[in-house]
């Protein structure tokens, strides 16, 4: 049989025609995030339910109208594209010209409703959809087979590819749309409806990513999470091309299939990661992205801000705050299950810690259950199988995650804005195939039955109320600590980087420094809340270091007051208590955060608590 | 004989093939007060941003106190003690208006890594702070939110940071526009003051001022150098005139 470098030749071209049609998949979907950016400056999460629709919408359609697969192609994109114009029409377009980070956020929630409502009506597992009759079979070419479904896959997503990208980059439609970015009022005076160009951009962007739905559906099964990892890896993709040019979105899409491809021949337990660790690279080698542009301060100077309303700081108040903190923290397992008020606080201060990141240095991070989630299994790990005590383990865990935060730190705050999301989201997406593959982690399972030990050699913390004074004391001097970097020169430093980067700059602030200070500082935090979750319920699980887990602590943060110290922890409290009462709804609880995701961006920025310090006129 | 802090050769600025600065020549001398002039959009804030490094050059040098400093990051140039303000005012919205000057105090004396004192506990650097607000006439809001102040205050807060890095080279971009009568002339007083045993280089639309404060006048138009010299021989030049005049025809 021919070898190629030690692998027969066939195997070898199986996975490289495997590589190009998920690499037409990469390739739609990342061109179809860069038009919607390149335009509408946001960055679309609801992508990958979109693509979801797609195949579902083409699937309703066979099973309930009888309508086939051919037909499917032009119609499953256009109904999916049209509820994107509505989208736009009705929600997106009461946020423009405010930060971008709202438009991810947004989308997000959008995301979480679609996908919340597909997964009660027809389960997470798949429905079946039929290689259409006129495309089954294929061609023997003598070293391989090549199935003719796969083939048309490639062909016309490859066709669809190259047509968008000659109507944008060759034609007059083209010069007006990168018109309808740079100077929206000239265009405007030549009499061009500038807001519908945007609402059907938004929509040519959704049917792209609807269309390589209805491609998938005869391949993968239909579910309503088959989007998920698709969207994140959409996501590290546009990192690596940089979403500046259409082009590079395309050829980096087919690229990146096939390395991937490529990968799972040679080293197959390299292949789910391996378009992570390319990201990686290119965030070391060429920040900007293959085909991107530098992003230069001067876009920074007349970046718009929204109008604030500051208070002032009452110089007793916060210390109240905390007083009453200390007297919830006492009173509280007397009205509620200790398990559950430790539960509050692990996540309370994982919120704060987020929040040191968003609402005082201006990072969003899509990527922190990375650091709840390996402080919590290295907590588990070493407790249970090294033996540690429960302050070594601790440490342990804590520490994993600053050094974690250091890289993922170090990498991530090279790329600014919306990018920096999508970087750190991918980041820990990768984190999160290594918990999945390591034996350590003990896979679906996670690690469990830890022990809870004895705390340095006299404190039983297998006691509840033991284990209760340990978390409380942990907790209150962490919130603590937060607080005080926050007020501290450095957190002055971060808070003027935040409302102005360029001014602090051109002062002679080397931003990056600081934030990632900042960055560090808050994984370490999220590590330690992590680590303490592992303590309190003995287990450390993938839902840990899974990406909803991220969306959980922006939703906290946002939901309690993203300007306010203090709100994170509400938003914790209200997040959770939603879950542990409404448990009864099932998946709808999906349903509810998404919606709470959206009111919260469309109508309540200042969040529950920030509302009130507006109220009051105090800060929070 | 001359001694000259600031210096840049062939500057050039393409954005998409349109030279907003083409081969600027500039030369400022050390101590002196240098103003940029010329009609909207002649590529002055251009120019700004490419001497303090927010923009990297298509071609050409510049070179700072003798050195190449073309390819420098701009918070390295700020550290080189050259701290430029900006065309619309720029300030750190919510923090108080002391706390912005604090900002740029911590900067220039240290401590911005510390992280476990309050800075609360800076009162050194408070008093220093409050005697720049009082120069700039500020100090009765200094503990008001910055963001709350009228648009001429917010430019006098941002001459008061600039002014608290004690900067060898400062660089004003308009730093008159949108002020009040009142204000303009005592700005204008406040950076003739400022100027002493330091190098200004200033971009300024009102021409009272600006002949009151330079040494030397450099005028731009479309990129280019049009003129330089001292307001009398500038403001006498019959091609300055033109553009100036030109510029008022193209508007009306
Ligand atoms: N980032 C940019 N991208 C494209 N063109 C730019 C950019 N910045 C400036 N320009 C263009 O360069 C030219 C010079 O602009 P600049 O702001 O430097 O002028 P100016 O002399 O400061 O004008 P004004 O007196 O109005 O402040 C203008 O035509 C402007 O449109
Ligand atoms: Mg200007």
């Amino acid at each position: 049989m021919t070898e190629l470098f030690g692998i027969p030749l066939p195997i070898l071209l199986g996975q490289l025609l495997v590589g190009l049609i998920n690499g037409a998949f990469y390739a739609t979907l990342s061109l179809g995030l860069a038009i919607i950016f390149g335009l509408l400056r946001i960055i679309n999460f609801a992508h990958g339910v979109q693509y979801m629709l797609g195949a579902f919408v083409s699937w309703m359609l066979l099973n309930y109208l009888g309508i086939g697969y051919g037909w499917s192609l032009i119609i499953a994109p256009l109904i999916v594209g049209v509820s994107g114009l509505v989208l736009e029409r009705v929600l997106l377009r009461r946020i423009h010209g405010l930060d971008h980070i709202y438009g991810l956020l947004l989308t997000f929630g959008v995301a979480l409703i679609v996908q919340g409502i597909f997964r009660n009506f027809y389960g997470a597992s798949g429905q079946a959809y039929a290689i259409p009759s006129w495309l089954s079979g294929g061609f023997n070419i003598g070293v391989m087979y090549l199935p003719a479904y796969r083939v048309w896959v490639i062909a016309i997503s490859a066709i669809v590819c190259i047509g968008t990208w000659f109507a944008i980059e060759k034609t007059r439609l083209g010069s007006y749309l990168r018109g309808a970015n740079e100077n929206p009022e000239i265009l405007e005076s030549f009499g061009i409806n500038v807001p519908l160009l945007l609402t059907l951009t938004y929509g040519v962007g959704v049917g792209l990513a609807a269309f390589a739905g209805v491609l998938a559906a005869p391949i993968y099964s239909v579910n309503p999470n088959m989007g998920d990892n698709l969207l994140i890896i959409a996501f590290a993709v546009v990192v690596i091309g940089g979403m500046g040019s259409i082009g590079g979105a395309i050829v980096t899409g087919f690229a990146m299939g096939v390395v991937e491809g490529l990968t799972k021949a040679f080293y197959p337990e390299f292949s789910e990661a391996v378009i992570f660790l390319v990201m990686i690279l290119v965030l070391m080698v060429k920040p900007t992205g293959v085909f991107g542009r530098a992003e230069s301060l001067i876009e920074q100077i007349s970046a718009p801000h929204e109008t604030v309303r500051v208070s002032r700081q009452p110089r007793f108040l916060h210390g109240w705050i905390f007083l009453g903190l200390i007297v919830l923290l006492i009173a509280a397992p007397f009205f509620l299950y200790p398990i559950f008020v430790m539960k509050l606080l692990c996540f309370g201060l994982f919120a704060c810690a987020f929040n040191l990141l968003l609402g005082h240095s201006g990072l969003l991070s899509f990527g922190h259950a990375a650091f709840y989630g390996i402080a919590s299994f290295l907590f588990a790990h070493s407790a249970k199988v090294w033996g540690l005590s429960p302050e070594g383990a601790l440490i342990v865990g804590t520490l994993s995650a600053a050094l974690l935060g250091l890289v993922f730190g170090w990498l991530a705050i090279k790329r600014r804005g919306i990018y920096f999301a999508m970087a750190t989201l991918a980041l820990s997406q990768l984190i999160y195939f290594l918990a999945v593959r390591m034996p350590f982690t003990g896979g679906e399972d996670g690690i469990q039955s830890v022990p809870r030990g004895v705390l340095l050699g006299i404190f039983d913390l297998n006691d509840d109320s033991t284990l209760y004074v340990l978390v409380a004391v942990i907790f209150l001097a962490s919130i603590f600590a937060i607080y005080r970097l926050i007020n501290s020169p450095l957190g002055q430093v971060l808070q003027a980087i935040k409302d102005n980067e360029a001014r602090a700059v051109s002062l002679g602030y080397k931003v990056t420094r600081y934030q990632l200070f900042a960055f560090v500082a808050s994984a370490t935090f999220a590590g330690l809340a992590g680590a303490l979750n592992a303590l309190v319920f003995q287990l450390a699980s993938l839902a840990d270091v899974h990406w909803s887990l991220s969306g959980e602590v922006i939703l906290m943060t946002l939901l309690g007051g993203m300007g306010t110290f203090f709100g994170p922890l509400i938003g914790a409290i209200v997040v959770l208590g939603m879950e542990n009462y409404l448990l009864f709804l099932g998946e709808w609880v999906t349903v509810i955060q998404g919606l709470v995701f959206v009111i919260c961006v469309l109508v309540f920025r200042s969040g529950l608590l920030g509302t009130l310090a507006q109220q009051i006129k105090m800060k929070l | 004989m001359n001694d000259i802090l600031l210096k840049t050769e062939n500057l050039t600025m393409s954005f998409g093939g349109f030279n907003a600065v083409d081969g600027v020549d500039l030369a400022v001398e050390r101590g002196s007060v240098h103003a940029l002039i010329g009609p909207n959009g002649a590529g002055k804030t251009t120019c700004f941003n490419l001497l303090t490094k927010f923009l990297s050059p298509t071609s050409g040098r510049i070179y700072h106190d003798g050195r190449d400093v073309t390819r420098m990051e701009p918070a390295e140039m700020a550290q080189r003690n050259l701290i430029r303000s900006f065309q619309i005012s720029s300030i750190f919205a919510t923090m108080t208006v002391l706390e912005n000057v604090l900002v740029a105090l911590q900067r220039r004396h240290g401590g911005s890594f510390v992280f476990w004192r309050r800075s609360r506990n800076l009162r050194q650097l408070e008093q220093e702070a409050m005697g720049l607000l009082e120069l700039v006439g500020l100090e009765d809001q200094a503990r008001e939110p910055a963001c709350s102040l009228s648009y001429g205050r917010k430019r006098a807060l941002e001459l008061a940071t600039t002014l608290a890095m004690d900067p060898s080279l400062m660089l004003l971009d308009e730093p008159t526009s949108g002020m009040g009568h009142e204000d303009v002339e005592r700005t204008a007083e406040l950076i003739s003051r400022a100027a002493e045993g330091r190098t200004v280089l200033i971009v300024e639309h009102n021409l009272p001022v600006v002949a009151k404060l330079a040494d030397r006048i450099t005028v731009l138009c479309r990129g280019q150098v049009l003129a330089e010299g001292d307001y009398e021989t500038v403001s006498n030049d019959p091609t300055v005139i033109k553009a100036y005049v030109g510029e008022d025809h193209d508007e009306h």
